[in-house]
C-alpha cells in the first residue's frame, strides 16, 4: 500500500541572487513498511525534499506540486493542520544528535512534551510512554535517563533518544535525514541495526536520506539517486547495486571503498555539482559525464523511464547496451574509471 | 553547587583584594607623588602649619610606611575600625558617634564623616534608581527583541531598529532635560527633581520621584538590550534543537518561549548582571540631571573637592558590587544552563 506519494515536487528558495530550485520536479512513492533511500551528495536537494515533506521550510521557500500522505494532500495545508501532523503522523530524525536536543531541558521533559503535544494523556502516562520509548531503542535504565541532560549522553545515546522521540506517537512516515553521519563507525552500525529492527516493528514508511551507499545497502528496499535537485535513477536496492544505470550512480559506486581496490586512491567524479542558480540545460550531470552525448546538453532534460524487468527507472539518454556494459563494470566494483 | 559557590566567592575576594591594592596605590603614593596633595594637608583644614600637618599625620597613621598603612587599611576594611583607632580619632565619644566618623572605607576630610555613613546615606537612592530602571528596561527590551527576531525585517522590526538608534545615540542628559521640561515642567506629571525615601505604606512619592529618571535611564539600556535580545534570539531560532521542536509539532509561541528563549537568555543575563553592578556604583549623568543624591552624585562631589577617601571608598564599594553581581550572574547562569555546573 502506498503511503507517501510525491508528485512533481518543486521547492524554490528566494535568495538575494535569485530563485534557487533545490528540488526540481521530483516524484516518488513509498509504501507502508518500506524503506526508501535517497542518495546524493551535499546540495543535491535531499534535505530540501525532506523538509518540504515536513513543512519545515523557511518562509523564503515555495513548494509546488503534490505531497500526499495516504489520501491527504500536504502541499497547501494550513500551518495549524501541518503542525498537527508533524510529530504524530510524520516524524523526523536529524543528522546531528549533538545539536538536535535542547541543551537546557532534560531528556524526560523533551520526551514528555513530544507525547503531550499529540496525545491527551496525563503527565504520568506520558512519562510511562517516554520510558517505554527509551527502552524500545535500547537505552539502559531508561527511568534514570529521563532526568539527564543531553550533554550527559554520548552521541549514539542521543541519537537513540531522537529516534525514540520520533517514534513516540507511532508515526506513519518517518524521515531520517542522515541519521548516522555524525556518529562514529561502531555507533553507526548500532543505530542502523536499531533502525532495521524498528522497521519490522513499527510498520511505518521510512525515507532514509544519506550520502552513504553502504547505509543504503544495509537498510533500504528501494533507492532514489538525486543529483542537482532531480532524481536521476530509481531502483530496488539489489538492482541498483547489480545493474546501476546512470553514469552518476556509477561514479558514486566507484567512489566507494571496496575490498578489491585496496591500496588504490578512491575514485572521484571530476568537476563539481552545478550551481542551482543557473543550472545547465538538459541533463544536469552532462558537464561531468564521461559518456556525454550532444543531445544530453539540450533541453528538455531526460525524464525517468523504466529499464529492464527489475523495476528500475533511469533518466539518461545513453542507449541500453552502453548502459548495461558500463553498469556491469561498476557493479562488479572492479573499475575505477 | 556549594563548592561552585565557595570557589566563586574566593575568586571574588581575590579580585577585591587586587582592587584594594590598586586603589591604595593610586589614591595614596601615586597621588602624593605627582601633586602637592597629601591627605594630611587636606585633612588639616585651611592654611595649616607644618605642626598641624605632622599632628594629623600621626592621628591618621600617615607617618607609617606605605605597607603598614595598606595593612591597616585592609584590616579596617575587613574587621572595621580598631579600638585603638577609635581611641585615637574620637576619644571620649560613644561608639555610635564614633561610627559616624570612622568606618571600614575610611573618613572623609571634607565632611568630617565616615565614608561608610556617606555611602549608606546615598546608596538607597542609587539602588532604587537601578532596580526601577532595570525592571523597566527588561520589560521593554526582551519582548521587543523577541518579536523582532521572530519577524526579522518586518515593519515592527524596523521600528524597533529606529528605537534602538534613538536610544543609543541620544545622551541621557539630553533626553533627561527634554523629559523634565515637557513632562515635569510643562505637564506637571512628575516632580521636577529630588528623591523621597521608600515607605511601604505609601510608595507613591518614592516612585513618582524615581519614575522619570528611571525611564530615561531605561531607554538607553533598553536600546542596547533590544539589539542583543534580537541577535541572540535570531541565532537560537536557527539552532537544530529549535527545528526539532518544530518537527515535534510544537506551536510557534511554544517553540519561541520554551525552547529558544531560555537558551537565548544566557548572554543577556550575563550582561544584565554586569550592567546592574555598574549602575549600583552610581549613575552619574542621570543623578546629576535629575538632582538625585545618589552614589554617582556623591562621587562627583567628592572628586571636585579632592575628597580622596570618599572617592577611593566609592571606587572600592562599586568594585565589590560588581564582583558580587558577577557571582550572582554565575549562579543564575548555572541554574539556566545545566552544562555550566560541571565546568
Amino acid at each position: 500500500m502506498t503511503l507517501l506519494t510525491v508528485d512533481n515536487l518543486r521547492t524554490t528558495f528566494r535568495t538575494d541572487d535569485g530563485p534557487v530550485c533545490a528540488v526540481d520536479g521530483v516524484s516518488l512513492t513509498v509504501g507502508a513498511g518500506k524503506v526508501l533511500g535517497i542518495v546524493g551528495e551535499s546540495g543535491s536537494g535531499k534535505s530540501a525534499l525532506s523538509l518540504s515533506i515536513m513543512g519545515l521550510l523557511p518562509e523564503s521557500a515555495t513548494v509546488e506540486g503534490s505531497i500526499r500522505l495516504g489520501e491527504q494532500e500536504l502541499v497547501g495545508l494550513s500551518k495549524h493542520d501541518l503542525r498537527a501532523l508533524r510529530g504524530s503522523e510524520v516524524a523526523m530524525i536529524f543528522q546531528d544528535p549533538m545539536t538536535c536536543l535542547n541543551p537546557v531541558l532534560t531528556i524526560g521533559w523533551q520526551l514528555v512534551e513530544a507525547v503531550r503535544l499529540h496525545q491527551q494523556v496525563s503527565r504520568r502516562e506520558a512519562r510511562k510512554l517516554a520510558i517505554d520509548g527509551l527502552a524500545a531503542v535500547g537505552i539502559p535504565s531508561p527511568e534514570d535517563r529521563l532526568r539527564t541532560y543531553p550533554h550527559e549522553l554520548s552521541g549514539g545515546m542521543r541519537q537513540r533518544v531522537m529516534i525514540a522521540m520520533a517514534l513516540l506517537n507511532r508515526p506513519r512516515l518517518l524521515i531520517a535525514d542522515e541519521p548516522t553521519t555524525a556518529l562514529d563507525v561502531t555507533t553507526q552500525a548500532q543505530i542502523l541495526e536499531l533502525m532495521r529492527d524498528l522497521r519490522r516493528e513499527v510498520d511505518a514508511a521510512i525515507v532514509l536520506i544519506t550520502h552513504d551507499l553502504g547505509v543504503v545497502a544495509e537498510v533500504c528496499d528501494e533507492v532514489a539517486v538525486m543529483y542537482a535537485g532531480r532524481i536521476v535513477e530509481r531502483a530496488p536496492v539489489d538492482e541498483l547495486f547489480a545493474q546501476p544505470q546512470h553514469p552518476y550512480t556509477w561514479g558514486l559506486l566507484a567512489s566507494l571503498p571496496g575490498r578489491s581496490r585496496t591500496g588504490q586512491r578512491l575514485h572521484q567524479i571530476p568537476g563539481a555539482p552545478p550551481s542551482l542558480l543557473s543550472p545547465p540545460p538538459g541533463c544536469r550531470f552532462a558537464p561531468r559525464c564521461a559518456l556525454v552525448l550532444d543531445a544530453c546538453r539540450t533541453d528538455p532534460a531526460p525524464s525517468l523511464a523504466p529499464v529492464g524487468a527489475g523495476g528500475s527507472q533511469v533518466a539518461c539518454l545513453l542507449d541500453q547496451s552502453t548502459r548495461d556494459r558500463e553498469g556491469a563494470r561498476y557493479a562488479a566494483g572492479e573499475e575505477s574509471a | 553547587m556549594i563548592r561552585f559557590l565557595i570557589r566563586r566567592i574566593l575568586g571574588g575576594a581575590f579580585v577585591v583584594l587586587v582592587v584594594t591594592l590598586a586603589v591604595f596605590v593610586l589614591f595614596g603614593p601615586v597621588l602624593t607623588w605627582k601633586s602637592n596633595i597629601t591627605p594630611a594637608r587636606l585633612y588639616a583644614g585651611k592654611s595649616p602649619t607644618a605642626k598641624d600637618i605632622e599632628q594629623v599625620k600621626t592621628l591618621l597613621g600617615l607617618d607609617q610606611p606605605y605597607y603598614v598603612q595598606y595593612a591597616y587599611g585592609l584590616r579596617r576594611l575587613v574587621l572595621g575600625p580598631s579600638q585603638d583607632e577609635r581611641d585615637r580619632v574620637c576619644p571620649g565619644s560613644t561608639a555610635e558617634e564614633c561610627d559616624q566618623l570612622l568606618g571600614r572605607f575610611g573618613s572623609s576630610f571634607a565632611k568630617q564623616r565616615s565614608v561608610d555613613s556617606l555611602i549608606a546615606a546615598r546608596f538607597p537612592v542609587t539602588l532604587s534608581l537601578a532596580i526601577v530602571s532595570a525592571l523597566i528596561w527588561l520589560l521593554i527590551s526582551i519582548p521587543i527583541g523577541v518579536l523582532s527576531a521572530i519577524r526579522p525585517r518586518s515593519l515592527g522590526d524596523r521600528m524597533a531598529t529606529v528605537f534602538v538608534l534613538i536610544g543609543q545615540s541620544l545622551p541621557v542628559y539630553y533626553i533627561g532635560l527634554l523629559a523634565i521640561y515637557f513632562l515635569s515642567y510643562r505637564l506637571g506629571l512628575f516632580p521636577l527633581s529630588g528623591y523621597e525615601s521608600f515607605a511601604i505604606t505609601n510608595p507613591w512619592p518614592w516612585l513618582s520621584h524615581l519614575l522619570l529618571p528611571a525611564l530615561v535611564l531605561a531607554l538607553a539600556f533598553a536600546a542596547l538590550y533590544v539589539r542583543i535580545t534580537r541577535s541572540q534570539m535570531l541565532d537560537t531560532l536557527s539552532e537544530d534543537y529549535v527545528r526539532t521542536a518544530r518537527a515535534k509539532g510544537a506551536s510557534e509561541p511554544r517553540v519561541v518561549v520554551r525552547h529558544a528563549l531560555r537558551n537565548a537568555m544566557l548572554p543577556i543575563v550575563t550582561m544584565f548582571g554586569l550592567d546592574l553592578g555598574l549602575l549600583l556604583g552610581g549613575a552619574i549623568l542621570i543623578e546629576v540631571t535629575f538632582g538625585l543624591q545618589g552614589l554617582g552624585a556623591l562621587a562627583v562631589e567628592a572628586a571636585k573637592r579632592l575628597d580622596v577617601p570618599t572617592t577611593a571608598g566609592i571606587v572600592l564599594f562599586s568594585a565589590i558590587l560588581i564582583v558580587a553581581a558577577n557571582i550572582v550572574v554565575d549562579l543564575v547562569c548555572a541554574s539556566l544552563d545545566p552544562r555550566i555546573r560541571l565546568e
